[in-house]
Formats: structure tokens, C-alpha cells, sequence
């Protein structure tokens, strides 16, 4: 499996998604090794965790690609001992190297996508290009595609028109355990007073997360719900948004945690009283589904992965993407009723545990392995 | 005993320097019984096949933004096709040729492990540094000429480059000059002194 990014080291989803993914299948008697970058090997339970290095790029895509024959390299060295049967690559920064292992090693690919560049920033010159037709050409040289979400593989299926017979979704899934066995202790004064109620935003701010349009909806909530607090956790534009808070007048309302440890993050989840997933491009959402896994219901877009991962009125509520009203109406009715609020978010706790448990995914994964090796049609 | 050689370049063109030092070397050995296959980037429909030469052209489905990374891209086609011909038929030794083909150059020695032997026709210090990507094409000819069992320097400056910008130890460089009469036959005595050992 190759990643650029592996825990501890992450930034985005990606990162959480292979380690869950190549430990279940390490767990199910499947030999796991992972190519990423770094400086050491390591194990991590049962996954064979190889870490390499780069060297100093002027850009993303080069790095990647000097990155990319260190992965190969070591594929080859690895598979001396033991024969590979699947090489499976995690978005265009391992397109590279997926393409090369499959070549040299002779072995069918597969092709996670997790976002695009189009949805992400644009196609809007010659690097964003690159990137674009790094995607595609994953598409293309991979026997299997998976995606993560089903607007999303209608949308891949479309941008680079991937035959139906070697395209697939499957959902992210998330570790209820680790929500479970999570004993960090939170100052919930830190966050906001007694007779504050929680609202939570997790994610990358940038305007693709819909930060801009939560912050736009919060005088119309306060109208109504003056109890409301609204907690903002991620990095990105920091200073721009704080920025736009205080012009907005809403700076005493909202607080800005920057970069917070998962164990923090978790805790925060669990106390939150409601959850905001307000993005206007969202392949997957697997913040509904954090949420989820600790209570606490979500208010979310009606866009991409999130028109999965709430059902509206039952474990959250949707919003038009985009619009400030519709955002800040949904935010209110949740705030209305604590006892319904409560209801949803057991209901969402029962969707991710029926749902969208690792098991269940990492098996549907083997699956598509299984179709590249040519075992079914 | 030499029998069949890998012959790995940019491309095979009438009058391209590359292609005319892989073409004179090929000739040469084809001659004294060798076959040789020489993979380079190109269309297929152009492949040529002449007693015991044979010319595979790749094609790349993908355009690169730039020379640095379309190579990355293309060495993964020279890596199949190069694969393909020894699970087919085999090769005895592998020559590569600058850091345009380092990263099959590389990941084919260490798959087959068959000798490397590589030529550097000029490095990227001798280039003059020019591209925001020169840092990186610098490293990859020290990857290279790192895993080659001997590197060939075409001329008295890259020779000089290679054992001062590259720090390669004395005895690894080898002064061939192209221009001279009976190169070619130096070459063989290196492919078969590599493949002794």
C-alpha cells in the first residue's frame, strides 16, 4: 500500500484511512506492507510500516515522483522475499508510484481516490493540470478504481471516464473503539461557559470546507440562540478567518482552537453538542461519522459524501450547500429541542456501528483485490 | 559470456547524440554476436528490428508539465517493457544512459540483478544548473552512477565532473571517448569484466 502520509505524521484523511484499512486486513491474515514517507520501518500492529525519504523539491508533484522510486525500490527489494499480489495506491501523489511497482513487478494496481484536484482547488493551470491528469492516468493504469463516496464515483466515473467494470465505491469507515476508549479529559470552560451550548467545526480551513458560510450563518443563529458557541478546529487560513469573525462581530462567539491532538479532538466531539459539516465540495465527510461515532449529531450540507452520511431528521440535519439562511435555520431547529438532538445522535451511533465498520470495509476491499487478480469476474 | 545486452536511452533518432553512441555501440557488438535491445521513448509503430538489434519504442499516455517529471513518468514504460523482454528472452547486462534513464536503470538491476554500466554523455553541473528541477536530476546521477558497477564518462570534463561533483571514487569512472577508434571494443571489455564478477 502506498500513501504519502501515514500516522503519526498527517494532515489529511488519507492518512487515518490506510492505517485503519491496512490494519484490518493485517487483522483478517493478509501480509500489509506500507510505503510512505519518513525515515524508519516500523511495525504497527501487523502492518510492516516502511518509511523513506525524499529529497529537496521545488514542488509537490517532483517530490512525489523522487519519492516514488524510493517506494519502488523497496517494493522490489521486498518482493525477493515474498511475491507481491496487489499494489494499491492512495490518490495522484502515489500514482507514480503504484504505476511504476505495477510495471517492474508485473502486478495488477488499484487506485483509491479521495478527493479531486478539480473539486479541491480548480483546474486552472499547467501544475493544477498535472495533477488532474495524474488522476486520470491513475484511473487509467489501475485495474480497479475505488472511491470513496457515491456522488463521488459518479462525479470520477464522469471527469475521467472509467469503464463501469473497473470502478467501484466503497465508504470510508471509522474506528468506534477509538472513541470508546477515550479518556482525555477536556476543560469544557476552556471552550465555552456553562450556559454555552457547543457547536463544532472540524476541518482545513479553506473555503472548499464552507468556513466562510458557517461564519456568515452564525449572526442568525445567535438571533435566536444566544447560547450558542461556536468551536473551530483545524489549521489553514487561521488569521483570515479570525479575522473575518471579528469583522462580522461574532469574535466572542466563536473560538479558534488551531491544530488539536486526536485524542483532544475525540474528547471534544463527545462534548460538542452538535456537530457542523458545512463544506460545499465533500467527497466522503467522514466528520458526520466522527461525530457519529461519539453522540453527537451532525448539521451538514446536502453535497457529496454527506448526503450519505447523515440521514436527515435521523441522525442530523442537511442544508443547501452555500446558503446562509438554510444554515443557520438547521443549526437553530437543532438547537430547539435537546431531547431530539440527543435522539438523532444515538441513531447515528447505531448507523456508523451497522454500517460503517472497518470489518466490513476492509473485506469489501478484498473483494476489489480479488476482481484485479483476475479470481472473478 | 556475453550474450544479450539491455541498451536503455531517451530515444533512438537519426543524428540525436544518444541515439548515434547507442547505434555505433550496437552495430559493433551485433557484429562480434551479441544481441541487443535497446528501449527507449518513442512510438511503437516505429520499432525496428535488424538481425540481432532490436528497437523497442514505448509510448507515454501522459504529457508532463515538465522534463523531470515526464521522465519519471516515461522510465516506468522502459521498466515494463524492459521487464517484458527479460521474462521473454533475458539479458546479460543492463547500460544505461544519463540520468534520463536512471530510475529503469536502477529498479531493472535491482530486479534482475544483472549488471549496471552506465554512461554519462554530460552532467547537470556541466549544464549549468539551470532548472528549478537541476538539484534533483543531480541526485538521481549520484543514485546512478551509485548502483552502476562502472560509469562511463564520454569526455575529460564530465570525467573530471564525475569524480569531483559526484565524489565517484577513482576507479569506478572509465574515459571513453566516443571519437576514437575501437571504443566500442573497451565497452565489451567492461561488460565482461562487470560480468565476471
Amino acid at each position: 500500500m502506498a500513501t504519502w502520509e501515514f500516522p503519526p505524521f498527517k494532515v489529511g484523511g488519507i492518512g487515518s484511512h490506510c492505517y485503519d484499512l491496512s490494519r484490518n486486513l493485517a487483522s483478517m491474515g493478509h501480509d500489509v506492507h506500507v510505503l510512505t514517507y519518513g525515515d524508519k520501518t516500523q511495525e504497527m500492529e501487523g502492518v510492516t510500516v516502511h518509511r523513506l525519504p525524499s529529497t529537496y523539491a521545488p514542488d509537490t508533484i517532483s517530490w512525489s515522483m523522487f519519492l516514488s522510486h524510493q517506494m519502488e525500490k523497496k517494493a522490489i527489494e521486498l518482493n525477493k522475499e515474498e511475491r507481491f499480489d496487489v499494489v494499491h495506491a492512495h490518490d495522484w501523489m502515489t500514482v507514480p508510484a503504484g504505476v511504476g511497482i505495477k510495471k517492474i513487478l508485473d502486478i495488477p494496481m488499484i487506485f483509491t481516490l479521495h478527493s479531486t484536484e478539480r473539486g479541491r482547488s480548480g483546474v486552472h493551470d499547467a501544475y493544477t493540470r498535472m495533477i488532474n491528469d495524474l488522476e486520470w492516468y491513475g484511473t487509467y493504469e489501475a485495474s480497479q478504481v475505488i472511491t470513496v463516496g457515491q456522488d463521488f464515483y459518479k462525479e470520477v466515473r464522469g471527469l475521467f471516464n472509467v469503464p463501469e467494470d473497473k470502478i467501484h465505491y466503497i465508504r470510508n469507515g471509522v474506528d468506534i473503539s477509538k472513541f470508546d476508549s477515550n479518556t482525555t479529559e477536556i476543560e469544557r470552560s476552556d471552550y465555552g461557559s456553562d450556559w454555552e451550548k457547543l457547536i463544532l467545526f472540524v476541518g482545513r480551513l479553506t473555503h472548499q470546507k464552507g468556513i466562510d458560510y458557517l461564519l456568515g450563518s452564525i449572526p442568525g443563529v445567535l438571533s435566536q440562540h444566544p447560547e450558542a458557541k461556536f468551536v473551530i478546529a483545524g489549521t489553514g487560513a487561521l488569521d483570515h478567518y479570525k479575522g473575518m469573525a471579528h469583522r462580522i462581530g461574532i469574535g466572542h462567539k466563536t473560538y479558534f482552537t488551531g491544530f488539536l491532538p486526536e485524542e483532544k479532538l475525540i474528547s471534544l466531539f463527545k462534548a460538542a453538542d452538535l456537530t457542523v459539516a458545512p463544506s460545499i465540495y465533500e467527497p466522503f465527510g467522514i466528520v458526520a461519522l466522527e461525530s457519529a461515532a461519539a453522540r453527537t449529531p451532525t448539521v451538514g450540507s446536502y453535497v457529496g459524501g454527506l448526503k450519505e452520511t447523515i440521514l436527515h431528521e435521523r441522525t442530523g440535519l442537511h442544508s443547501y450547500p452555500a446558503h446562509l439562511q438554510s444554515l443557520s435555520d438547521q443549526i437553530n431547529r437543532s438547537l430547539w429541542d435537546e431531547d431530539w438532538r440527543k435522539w438523532m445522535g444515538s441513531n447515528a451511533r447505531k448507523m456508523v456501528e451497522k454500517d460503517y465498520t472497518w470489518d466490513k470495509i476492509s473485506r469489501w476491499t478484498t473483494g476489489v483485490y480479488g476482481k484485479a487478480m483476475g479470481m472473478w469476474d | 559470456m556475453i550474450k544479450k545486452v539491455l541498451l536503455l536511452s531517451r530515444e533512438f533518432v537519426d543524428g540525436e547524440s544518444t541515439s548515434e553512441y547507442s547505434r555505433s555501440l550496437a552495430n559493433f557488438l551485433s557484429e562480434n554476436g551479441i544481441e541487443v535491445h535497446i528501449v527507449c521513448f518513442g512510438n511503437p509503430v516505429s520499432e525496428e528490428s535488424t538481425g540481432r538489434i532490436h528497437v523497442h519504442k514505448v509510448p507515454l499516455l501522459i504529457h508532463g508539465d515538465n522534463l523531470f517529471n515526464w521522465s519519471m513518468l516515461m522510465n516506468n514504460e522502459l521498466k515494463r517493457r524492459s521487464r517484458e523482454i527479460f521474462d521473454g528472452i533475458g539479458f546479460d547486462i543492463i547500460h544505461g544512459n544519463d540520468w534520463i534513464t536512471s530510475t529503469a536503470a536502477i529498479s531493472l538491476a535491482k530486479l534482475t540483478e544483472k549488471p549496471l554500466i552506465v554512461t554519462i554523455h554530460s552532467t547537470e553541473k556541466e549544464r549549468g544548473f539551470s532548472t528549478p528541477h537541476s538539484g534533483m536530476i543531480s541526485d538521481l546521477e549520484w543514485w546512478l552512477t551509485y548502483e552502476a558497477g562502472c560509469v562511463l564518462a564520454n569526455n575529460q570534463r564530465t570525467h573530471w565532473s564525475l569524480k569531483n561533483d559526484l565524489q565517484l571514487p577513482e576507479e569506478k569512472v572509465r574515459l571513453i571517448d566516443p571519437m576514437e577508434e575501437g571504443w566500442q571494443k573497451q565497452v565489451l571489455d567492461i561488460y565482461q569484466s562487470l560480468e565476471k564478477k
